[in-house]
């Protein structure tokens, strides 16, 4: 029988109210920005709306989904998010196992020049002129191209091939596999955690981008949603901040739908991520397990 | 006669290690076709611009490209440091990182301790859950909300500070004495639960043999707090605490960029803004290579340091 001091009750119990309380802050804006989507814009004032809608209606929604150019970001968002991760995991895993083979050969030479990368660059300049160089500017791939490898990947995928009980290649070999049957049939499925981890890391940086679109982009139809959404938002901005040094405090019709395009443009992570949890809190646990 | 005998002995070592060599390559082609392509990407994107970084001491042209535009030296080193920029840039990099450091270090750390309390389990991955939510959304979609949050039109920190009396809405988003601690508190809402989530993972590995002991030593739960779990996760704080003073020069382009409008500016421009915004969109080349190259040399700089002071505190450093 455990014995539970008063103290331990308290502090129990103080402990689960904290985090229920944590648990609100972490959850109440985006229930706000929900009740604000669907409420009508043309009602007014705010101000009344902080627990549920006040005047209910879908018309944000319908209006965002008439944008053309929000349904053409979502499209590129995407299939941006789809190709990326996959061919992430692709490159990153199959650098990572050939890092992991001691007999490798120039094997010491390309693990310092990944783990180099890690502490130094060359900039955000250089990289632009040679993206720029390389015509990548302006087309689909370069959402994709400049973002394919990333050294931590690599790095804790390489130590959890290391940690793989050598026994199960060995007799793959035997049987007369060669390296990139392993890879593929082998060590890839054995990996499933890591790799999950590591997509899910990916395709959360290229669901939520919106920095590759602004910068290298101008072709509209090629913008991921992010950059979109914060095109309309920033430009929302501006008009409330004219209309601020006028002195008038404007109602911003707007705003509701920008909440609804919020909304639109979350929910698929939202949903998705809580069902993830088990691959990627399993995967950092392999992956923080240092050599 | 001998030379003959030498060079053809010479030869035919140089034929058996090339023959060596190849018998390697040829075991190894396809570890090395898996391999290969990652490093040119490496090359390619890393390695040539670390190249690039020649322009930060030239009058780069992009016409003339590296090879021919002409050799400025420390000019726009001089340039940088006597804008009057230099100081703002300065101030709002350090103090917001360091703010960062400060609260948002250690926040993790105590969630993953108090998450690690919760006798429930289901209790406990139900706030854990919820506690990353927000990693997973756009700095475009957490700034959206916070500005509507904070609007002085029915937001809802105004609604509240009129029903409590006060005359007119703060219009917080335009005013510059809020911008860094809405960075802190925006940054810490966004990854406090996603960062804890390490912290949680090494606490997992603490022997809990550990505990036992130190429970029949009458410990209570401060002192295990304190003297075993604490110490377990000493070495996970110290890497990370490593890479967050690396990180310093860097306070999160995403967030402040966005937050970046006119009138707040002065104390929301950091380094990496400046850089976009002068070296990129302005279209000064030079200028924004020299930035970025102090800042790449200086954080640097700060891992070795800090890696170095880890390792002199009895931790494991990064190397």
């Amino acid at each position: 029988m455990m014995i539970i001091s008063k103290g331990e009750r308290f502090y129990n119990t103080f402990n689960i109210v904290f985090l229920s309380l944590f648990s609100l802050l972490m959850l109440y804006p985006f229930w706000y920005v929900l009740i604000i989507s669907l409420n009508d814009s043309s009602f007014g004032g705010y101000s009344k709306v902080l627990i549920l809608p006040v005047a209910f209606t879908l018309d944000n929604y319908k209006v965002v989904f008439a944008n053309d150019s929000l349904v053409s970001g979502y499209i590129i968002t995407i299939i941006r998010t789809a190709a990326g991760v996959f061919l992430s995991v692709l490159f990153n895993a199959g650098l990572a196992y050939g890092l992991s083979k001691k007999r490798l050969m120039g094997r010491k030479l390309f693990l310092n020049l990944v783990i180099i990368t890690l502490f130094f660059s060359g900039g955000l300049i250089p990289w632009y002129i040679i993206i720029k160089s390389l015509g990548l500017l302006n087309h689909f791939w370069v959402l994709i191209i400049p973002y394919l490898l990333s050294p931590w990947t690599i790095l804790i995928m390489k130590t959890f091939f290391n940690g793989l009980s050598p026994s199960v290649e060995e007799s793959a070999r035997m049987d007369g596999a060669n390296d990139l049957l392993i890879f593929f049939k082998i060590v890839i499925p054995l990996s499933a955690p890591i790799i999950a981890t590591m997509g899910l890391y990916s395709a959360v940086f290229h669901w939520n981008d919106w920095w590759a679109g602004e910068m290298l982009i101008s072709n509209s139809k090629l913008l991921p949603v992010q950059t979109i959404l914060m095109r309309i938002i920033s430009q929302q901005h501006a008009i409330d901040l004219i209309s601020q040094t006028q002195g008038k405090i404007r109602v911003s019709a707007l705003e509701s739908i920008n909440m609804a395009a919020i909304i639109i443009t979350t929910v698929p992570i939202l949903m998705i991520y809580p069902s993830l949890q088990k691959y990627f809190l399993k995967g950092i646990m392999l992956g923080s397990i240092k050599e | 006669m001998f030379t003959t005998l030498s060079t053809r002995y010479a030869k035919n070592s140089i034929n058996k290690n090339r023959l060596a060599f190849l018998a390697r390559f040829n075991q190894q082609k396809y570890l090395l076709l898996l391999v290969i392509p990652g490093i040119i990407w490496f090359l390619i994107f890393n390695y040539l611009p670390m190249a690039g970084i020649v322009m930060a001491f030239q009058n780069y042209e992009p016409g003339k490209g590296l090879l021919n535009s002409s050799f400025a030296g420390l000019k726009y080193f001089r340039q940088f440091f006597n804008d009057y920029h230099f100081k703002i840039i300065l101030s709002n990099t350090l103090g917001i990182s360091f703010l960062k450091l400060l609260f948002g270090f250690p926040a993790p750390i105590i969630l993953a301790l108090l998450l690690n309390e919760l006798s429930g389990i289901r209790l406990k991955k139900l706030f854990q859950t919820v506690s990353y939510l927000p990693y997973f959304v756009s700095w475009v979609i957490v700034i959206g909300i916070v500005k509507r949050i904070l609007s002085p039109d029915g937001g809802l920190v105004n609604t509240i500070l009129i029903s409590m009396g006060a005359n007119d809405p703060i219009n917080f988003m335009l005013k510059s004495e809020y911008m860094w601690p809405l960075a802190v508190l925006t940054e810490i809402w966004k990854s406090i639960g996603w960062n804890s989530i390490i912290y949680l993972a090494a606490i997992t590995t603490i022997n809990t043999e550990l505990y036992e002991s130190s429970k029949m030593d009458g410990a209570g739960k401060w002192s295990q707090l304190w003297h075993v779990t604490i110490p377990g996760i000493k070495p996970t704080m110290a890497i990370l605490f490593i890479f967050a003073v690396g990180a310093i020069f860097t306070a999160n382009f995403d967030q402040l960029y966005l937050m970046g409008t006119e009138p707040v500016l002065d104390k929301t421009e950091v380094v990496d803004t400046y850089v976009y915004r002068i070296g990129l969109k302005n279209i000064q080349f030079s200028l924004g290579a020299a930035v970025g190259l102090l800042k790449s040399v200086i954080s640097l700089a700060m891992v070795i340091i800090t890696n170095y002071f880890v390792k002199l505190m009895g931790e494991e450093g990064l190397w």
